[in-house]
């Protein structure tokens, strides 16, 4: 008897999967053959493994043996989500994305300058070939039915934060929520979009969302995500961010729990005088594994980028963090900067950082630093003598490595909302 | 307050402190002088709990208690309290935040009830004018980007607030000008209130000159050489530390 491994027996799950799908499934003639492209591609790819240099640290096998359904819930559009007060931002634009549906009859009015709309048969739906060696994107594409298009028009000012939450419960269970969305920032606008994914409920669920970002010359986008997933759920997100002229990002991570995260971001800065500053906390405890993998690819003169992540890991975590910047053959005037800093909180926890250049010009200044470290035993000693016992000056010390990150967060509720969620946490 | 006897004490397995007796009265104020490398800060770091000093000998008894056996924080709330030589930054923790923290635990240790966020403020903010600190020094990351002379400021505001009963001023005065050196000397001052003690530990009689003391000692290799009054400084400040090495190659 032949035994068939476990990525051929997922792989074959989620071909049944996609043949339901599409069989049950009214989208455009033009969405529906990009969904098959993306799957002819994820059959070439396979799901990942190992031998992978960007899968070699996460072990998928929890996720592989899940075989989860992608046929969407029965619509409940009835259902009216709310939020505890705690993850509520009380002066913002709110959406709801629940349990892996949009529920834009729920959005609270818009500004002017802003737009959404379903992404789901929509002719302009061009993502990114970047991710095409991503099989999780291409999985995500040959399945998602649901995502948005969201636009910023030219010249807008929006005055508070767009929330975009995606809540997850109990009715979630054995579903993997395929999302597919892409955002316009139209030039010389200004905005901020706060991301928040919730879990709750003890079941195995698994988010899968590409985000296709756009800045058009001189927009100015400050996009933070917080990511408190289920503790038995997955959660894979692939981002690719284009950036034209003069226009600048700002990404904030804070990735705060769930069985497995797994954050893809690439920047293209592809205009003169882009800039890109990415900010991220991640915490990882129990056997929780968390991923993120950061690539600015600098395609033009004059572009900056500043990339800075702390991360915990406690228990039997796992925590991976990889961030390449990639310079291109004559894109001179280039200063980018990547740190990565961890912090080791239990003998059997494991983090794997690793920064990686890739630089084709000679006009660069590029720096890069990553380490994994524990507690200054000096800061200890300190706090200790001025009173505190061993575990409160521990407590006190984790918190600062964390909390640290978070004074670039200009926004004083969302910065609130973030800190409050990390000291829950740790 | 604070009786030393026989204090024998190794760093990474070498013998620094080599049978220090020393006793400070309430209300004193004890000056100890010495070459680099004589065991001064070692003194201090063995004083105050530090886990890699480790004591081969003798005791100390501080306001009645085995001050050897009580951990660093224990000591602290007993009414001990250390200004470090080389004070910490740590990004991330608010200087108020600390402050409160440390003032809370060791309130919580005497038993006494925390200070709450606004009863903390105005406390605090009126020791800040002592060492002419000002009040953004408050919400900034503790001791970050802070110059060498606001982090021996903020000992002193720590210091202010804390209320010890014995305080150890590690080589406080390094590093200093003179303006800051009088702000650090003002605040110890201003808690001299005659119960309250004082070791300050110094390489120079500079500082002394503002925290005038009742008794000098000069430490040399691990022990103390010499004692006396305020002229000890003095002397010590006219013709250097050589006359340590004469005596001991005399002996």
């Amino acid at each position: 008897m032949s035994v068939i491994a476990l990525p051929e027996k997922a792989q074959a799950h989620y071909e049944q999967q996609i043949a339901l799908l599409a069989a049950n499934t009214n989208l455009s003639v033009g969405w529906q053959q990009h969904s098959q492209q993306a799957w002819q591609n994820f059959l070439q790819l396979g799901f990942p493994t190992r031998r992978q240099e960007s899968w070699r640290y996460l072990d998928l096998t929890a996720f592989l043996k899940q075989a989860f359904s992608l046929t969407p819930l029965a619509s409940e559009l009835s259902v009216s989500p709310s939020l505890d007060a705690q993850h509520f931002l009380v002066a913002s634009y709110t959406i709801y994305c629940y349990n892996g549906q949009f529920l834009l009859d729920k959005t609270s009015k818009l500004p002017k300058g802003v737009a959404i709309s379903s992404a789901i048969n929509n002719s302009v739906t061009v993502y990114e070939s970047l991710l095409a060696k991503n099989p999780l994107d291409q999985l995500n594409q040959a399945s998602a039915i649901e995502g948005i298009d969201l636009k910023i028009a030219d010249n807008a000012i929006i005055d508070k934060p767009i929330h975009i939450v995606y809540l997850s419960n109990e009715t979630a269970a054995g579903k993997m929520l395929s999302l597919r969305s892409q955002w316009h920032i139209g030039k010389n606008s200004q905005a901020s979009i706060m991301e928040s994914f919730i879990g709750s409920g003890e079941v195995h669920y698994c988010q899968n969302i590409s985000t296709s970002i756009q800045l058009a010359t001189g927009a100015r986008l400050i996009h933070y995500m917080l990511q408190q997933e289920g503790s038995l759920a997955f959660h894979f997100n692939q981002q690719v961010i284009s950036q034209q002229q003069d226009s600048v990002y700002h990404g904030h991570t804070y990735s705060l729990g769930g069985s497995l995260l797994r954050n893809e971001k690439t920047v293209l800065l592809e205009g003169s005088g882009a800039h890109c500053e990415l900010s991220g906390v991640y915490h990882s405890a129990l056997r929780e594994q968390v991923a993120n993998h950061i690539r600015l690819q600098h395609e033009a003169a004059h572009t900056t980028s500043k990339t800075n992540y702390k991360g915990l890991a406690d228990g039997q975590s796992k925590a991976i963090f990889n961030g390449s910047i990639y310079v291109k053959e004559n894109a001179q005037k280039i200063n980018a900067q990547l740190s990565n800093k961890n912090l080791l909180l239990s003998a059997n926890a494991a983090v794997n950082t690793k920064p990686e250049l890739e630089i084709y010009a000679d006009d660069v200044q590029c720096a890069h630093g990553a380490n994994v470290g524990q507690l200054d035993e000096n800061a200890l000693f300190f706090l200790q003598a001025r009173g505190m016992a061993p575990t409160q000056a521990r407590q006190m010390l984790i918190r600062a490595f964390a909390v640290d990150r978070l004074a670039s967060i200009t926004d004083p509720a969302i910065r609130q909302l973030i800190e409050a969620q990390i000291d829950a946490r740790i | 307050m604070l009786t030393i006897k026989d204090l024998e004490a190794r760093v990474d397995g070498k013998a620094i402190l080599k049978g220090i007796n020393l006793s400070i009265g309430a209300g004193e104020v004890h000056a100890i002088m010495g070459p680099n490398g004589s065991g001064k800060s070692t003194l201090a770091n063995v004083l105050a709990g530090r886990d890699n000093y480790h004591v081969t000998a003798g005791s100390v008894s501080f306001l009645n208690n085995d001050l050897l056996g009580l951990a660093a924080h224990e000591r602290a709330g007993k009414g001990l309290f250390l200004a470090f030589q080389y004070p910490i930054e740590i990004p991330g923790i608010s200087n108020a935040n600390f402050l409160k923290a440390a003032v809370n635990a060791q309130r919580k240790q005497q038993n006494q009830d925390e200070m709450d966020a606004m009863d903390f403020l105005s406390y605090i903010k009126e020791k800040m004018q002592q060492v002419e600190m000002p009040e953004d020094f408050l919400y900034r990351s503790l001791n970050e980007g802070f110059s060498g002379g606001e982090k021996k400021r903020n000992e002193v505001l720590q210091m202010l607030a804390l209320q010890p009963k014995l305080a150890i001023l590690d080589e406080t005065d390094s590093g200093l000008d003179i303006d800051a050196l009088q702000v650090v000397a003002n605040g110890v001052n201003a808690l001299r209130d005659g119960k309250r003690s004082f070791l300050i530990i110094t390489h120079y009689q500079r500082l002394l000159d503002y925290i005038v003391p009742d008794y000098v000692h000069v430490l040399a290799n691990g022990r103390i050489v010499k004692s006396g009054g305020r002229e000890l400084a003095l002397e010590l400040e006219a013709s250097g530390y050589a006359w340590i090495d004469n005596q001991k190659s005399s002996t």
